[in-house]
């Protein structure tokens, strides 16, 4: 985990007349779980999406570990995010799904096989490495999601959290 | 007991009545002078191809013979011919699919303001005839030093088909799903390689109907091929067949056999490679329709 600090952000959407997000500050610290309820269209998935380097704010700084991170690319900032739409890669197996980010970091073949093998015992889809994410149930592909952020923990000292929006 | 009202609800939202008899005849009695139409050229072709003496109109071969296969081979250099026509084909297709992805990529995910506009500028540039801007592509070869080359027959062809691919292209990635790269980016890909490894994958019917299209476009061009070469080692298929004419004491003569035997071997990769792609074409033409 780390702390996260947002510190006066905004953003906002061309085709919008109104901001997104209006002079945003959060202090989230480290380890701390937070939920961000609001009603639709209030800005708490684009606040979490810059955040991960998806989207960028036109104003304000973003700190995670109090080191700025708005200029980094989403795949330097060692976030983890789990999609509302499960974002399960449509054409390989899950075992691949959630090899994926594994095989990024270079881990040895040994090293990735043991960690989703560990991964799918948690969650018990351990038989449903094999298939792809259209032969499973929703409630799978919910808990296949969630080892993508899961296989990326034990061993690194990578900071990592998860933001999910429902 | 239904109410008047409740059964004439239900007669105008029933299933519509099954086509008579007579309706089914005539539907495939016209479907079947379309397919005729299209394939008596294949019957010529095919009959012509064996036959010594062949002549303009069907006729069964009196002596049914390899020789014209033979000849075109022997005679007119048709091997290179052919292999010259593959070659630019596929180069082509290459090109052109990696062009178009990068592309069509771009004007899906980047968000400009522009971005209409650029979309019916690319679709204008589609309607322009190759006719009228032939001359100015073969100042433009000259210029460069690209005719007799095939660097100059590839690249041309390939910018032939662009602007329409380019917007094929586009609606198809338009229909992949951001969420897929971005949690690419995040599992931590770098942009370029989250587009081959996991948004081309999800796009590949897409890249089916790109790559069928480019390399049927550039196995039957001709009019760029007459322009840009005149030299012997690079002449495609299609050349190939404009010199079977022989010319004695004065008048042009066709020699239907040799060009019947050339069209059959012309013709069969095409077939070849829609029967192999046919599935994905079908799927990627029908969800570009959809887009539409």
């Amino acid at each position: 985990m780390a702390r996260v600090e947002y510190d006066d952000v905004s953003k906002r959407f061309p085709t919008q007349d109104r901001a997104a997000v209006d002079h945003l500050d959060l202090d989230v610290a480290d380890g701390e779980f937070l939920v961000l309820l609001g009603p639709s269209g209030c800005g708490k998935t684009t606040a979490l999406r810059m955040l991960a380097g998806l989207e960028h704010p036109d104003h304000g700084d973003i700190l995670i570990d109090g080191g700025s991170v708005v200029r980094l690319e989403p795949k330097d900032r060692d976030v983890a995010l789990v999609f509302q739409s499960y974002a399960l890669y449509p054409h390989m197996s899950v075992r691949d799904n959630i090899q994926y980010p594994l095989r990024i970091r270079k881990l040895s073949p040994a090293e990735q096989s043991r960690k989703v093998e560990r991964v799918a015992d948690l969650l018990g889809i351990r038989h449903l490495l094999p298939r792809r994410p259209a032969q499973l149930s929703g409630g799978e592909q919910q808990r296949r999601t969630s080892t993508r952020s899961s296989g990326r923990i034990p061993g690194r000292s990578s900071r990592r959290f998860r933001s999910s929006s429902v | 007991m239904t109410t008047r009202a409740e059964s004439r609800a239900a007669r105008s939202t029933a299933a519509p009545r099954g086509a008579s008899w007579v309706e089914t005849v005539a539907a495939h009695l016209v479907f079947g002078v379309v397919v005729l139409f299209f394939l008596v050229p294949f019957l010529w072709l095919f009959t012509s191809a064996f036959d010594a003496d062949a002549v303009a109109y069907i006729r069964v071969p009196a002596k049914p013979t390899l020789d014209n296969f033979v000849r075109i081979f022997t005679e007119h250099d048709f091997g290179r011919a052919l292999v010259n026509s593959v070659f630019v084909a596929g180069s082509t297709m290459v090109l052109d699919v990696v062009a178009v992805s990068l592309a069509g990529y771009s004007l899906s995910r980047l968000d400009l303001r522009f971005k209409s506009w650029i979309m019916y500028a690319v679709l204008l540039l589609q309607t322009m005839p190759l006719s009228a801007t032939m001359v100015p592509i073969y100042g433009l070869a000259r210029a460069l030093g690209l005719r007799n080359s095939y660097v100059g027959l590839i690249l041309i062809h390939a910018a032939i088909e662009l602007p329409f691919l380019i917007w094929l292209m586009k609606n198809f990635f338009d229909n992949v799903p951001r969420y897929l790269e971005e949690a690419a980016w995040l599992d931590g890909r770098s942009k370029l390689r989250a587009l081959v490894e996991v948004v081309l994958p999800v796009a590949r019917n897409g890249i089916g109907v790109v790559a069928g299209l480019s390399f049927l476009a550039a196995w039957a061009e001709v009019l760029m091929m007459i322009i840009l070469i005149d030299s012997q080692d690079l002449k495609t298929v299609p050349l190939a067949f404009y010199e079977t004419l022989r010319t004695q004491g004065g008048y042009t003569e066709v020699q239907y056999g040799l060009v019947a035997a050339m069209g059959v071997l012309y013709a069969v990769p095409v077939m070849a490679i829609f029967l192999a792609t046919r599935r994905m074409m079908v799927r990627g033409l029908v969800a570009s329709s959809r887009g539409l």
